[in-house]
């Protein structure tokens, strides 16, 4: 994964004149062009087994974060085969500029990086505000995204086929118009799908109570940032996790599971954190200031933005008590009870 | 670290529960604060690489103004190198004497560093005055351009520096070798010579090899 991200880096930077095959560059530069963007898809390939087999032999549960995410991964695929259509020089002299680019672009888009953060947004909201999302108002909007993606940007394959180009004022061609109809519709579902974005959001905050994430862990999940509450106390992690390998967490749960909860008592250690300061935001502001002065040219606000900077930068450096200590009782109250949250969850589920 | 490596290859997923593995914690305050700061440093020195790949594309576009070799003056060029670089060898008695814990020699240590850091910056503004009144200013020319960004962004990070310098040797006369002051005396001398190890890059690549051409 981390190869094939690598590759793209570096592969990314040599195919910038595929923006430009109908330039007249001629044949040799083209062909080189053309093909630094093909090889793209390579790796990219190689991602998208990663991400396949990063399922495979699992138990799929098709939550909404997951339904986002195999949602990315059809259409950004999809994106992916019609760019390496339009790496081909040849193809491109007769879609350069259509509504064919303007599908792919959208498709890699809306597909490759939309939906991927839609999924990121739904998986870790929890985490940071400490309740779920509504998955019944997050489904619809899924569907109508999803459906609504694909009915908006399809037609605009074949009109780009059809020969109409991009950023038009108006059109007078008879045949378009039935495939510009069916995406304005396509357009009106997507914005269904937004609103019910949108509603999603209100509804979860007003019911935020019964959408409590009381355990932290709301999706049985493996990774280290489903051990703690949510949201996190400001120390994170009340004893330093001891990592040794990937799924640090599924590891934790597969070892408590086996020694059936044993009770032996966490030695909770007091937990140094630094002290809350305004300094970055402070200074941020004056040296805004002091940019904006440099901009224009006004020297006495260049001066007054800098000392104002360096100043708040001194004060913060002259604190004498720059960290607190929360002691090992405070800790280990928070653990408990969130540990006890967890506890109880297992037990009401059966003690899987 | 070894025995972790091994582990982790054994059993990724640590599904076995083999946890009698030895393990040393979280490192001091001062090893995590010094990686911090060199993490900074090699950002800076990404930023000091682009600068110095641009000046080496455009020294050559002169757009009929000055060449390197018409404008840059050697000796004067030698004696501003010199002074940081024996204001590296200072700064680095200035650590010896935080260790040490020695107030007066740190404070005569950092004042000659200080000294020498603004004769440096005094020479460069010099040099940079001169240019500017003889019409081979930053806008005459694409080279010049490169120039002035960065020799000037080196010269403004000296500046810095010398701030910097200041409100450490006031923490020190206010509140003496206090642990986390010593960290940030680690931190400076750090920042301090890794200026120099640039301006060693500057007048090689700008200076030597521009009055060659």
């Amino acid at each position: 994964m981390v190869l094939a991200t690598m590759v793209i880096c570096l592969l990314s930077f040599m195919v910038w004149l595929h923006h430009f095959f109908t330039m007249g560059a001629g044949a040799d530069v083209n062909a080189i062009f053309g093909i630094a963007s093909m090889i793209i898809a390579v790796p990219t390939g190689v991602k998208i087994y990663n991400w396949l087999f990063t399922m495979y032999g699992g138990r799929i549960r098709f939550a909404l974060p997951m339904m986002w995410a195999i949602g990315f991964m059809v259409t950004f695929i999809i994106g992916g085969l019609t760019g390496v259509l339009l790496a081909v020089p040849p193809a491109d002299f007769l879609l350069h500029n259509s509504l064919f680019l303007i599908a792919h672009f959208h498709n890699v888009i809306i597909g490759g990086v939309l939906f991927g953060a839609f999924a990121g947004y739904t998986y870790w909201f929890p985490k940071a505000f400490g309740f779920r999302l509504h998955e019944g108002l997050g489904k619809a909007a899924f569907w109508f995204w999803l459906v609504g993606f694909y009915v908006a940007f399809m037609p605009l394959y074949v009109a780009g086929f059809l020969g109409m180009t991009r950023r038009m004022q108006h059109y007078d061609v008879p045949e378009w118009r039935p495939w510009l109809l069916v995406a304005g519709a396509g357009a009106i579902l997507i914005l269904i799908g937004i609103i019910f974005q949108i509603v999603q959001l209100a509804v979860s905050i007003r019911r935020r109570e019964e959408l409590r994430d009381r355990t932290g862990d709301p999706w049985d999940g493996r990774s280290l940032e489903w051990a703690t509450a949510s949201p996190p106390p400001v120390f994170n992690f009340a004893v330093l996790p001891d990592v040794r390998g990937e799924n640090a967490y599924w590891a934790m749960k597969a070892r408590a599971k086996k020694a059936d909860a044993e009770k032996s008592e966490t030695d909770y250690q007091p937990i140094e954190m630094p002290r809350n300061s305004p300094t970055g935001f402070v200074c941020a502001f004056f040296a805004t200031l002091m940019g904006f002065a440099l901009i224009w040219h006004i020297w006495w606000m260049v001066i007054a933005g800098f000392i104002g900077a360096f100043a708040t930068f001194v004060v913060f450096a002259w604190r004498d008590h720059d960290e607190y200590e929360i002691p090992a009782e405070e800790v280990a109250r928070i653990d408990r009870a969130n540990i006890n949250e967890r506890r109880d969850m297992v037990s009401a589920a059966g003690g899987r | 670290m070894s025995v972790t490596i091994a582990y982790g290859a054994r059993d990724p997923h640590q599904v076995l529960g083999l946890d009698d593995v030895e393990h040393s914690g979280p490192a001091s305050k001062r090893i995590v604060t010094g990686f911090g700061f060199w993490i900074f440093l090699l950002s800076d020195m990404v930023m000091f690489s682009c600068f110095f790949a641009a000046f080496a594309v455009l020294s050559g576009n002169t757009a009929g103004g000055p060449r390197g070799s018409e404008i840059f003056d050697l000796r004067n060029v030698a004696i501003e190198t010199g002074c940081l670089l024996i204001s590296s060898f200072t700064c680095g008695m200035a650590s010896i004497a935080a260790d040490v814990r020695n107030r007066f020699w740190f404070q005569v240590a950092m004042a000659v560093t200080c000294v020498l850091g603004l004769a440096f910056l005094f020479i460069e503004f010099r040099e940079f005055a001169g240019l500017v009144a003889r019409d081979a200013g930053p806008s005459r020319s694409a080279f010049l351009s490169a120039f002035f960004t960065l020799v000037g962004c080196h010269g403004l990070h000296v500046s810095a520096g010398i701030l910097w310098l200041l409100t450490m040797m006031a923490q020190v006369f206010a509140k003496g070798f206090r642990a986390d002051i010593l960290r940030r005396i680690l931190c400076f001398g750090l920042f301090w010579h890794a200026l120099d190890i640039i301006c060693v890059a500057v007048f090689s690549v700008v200076y030597l090899l521009g009055s060659a051409a």
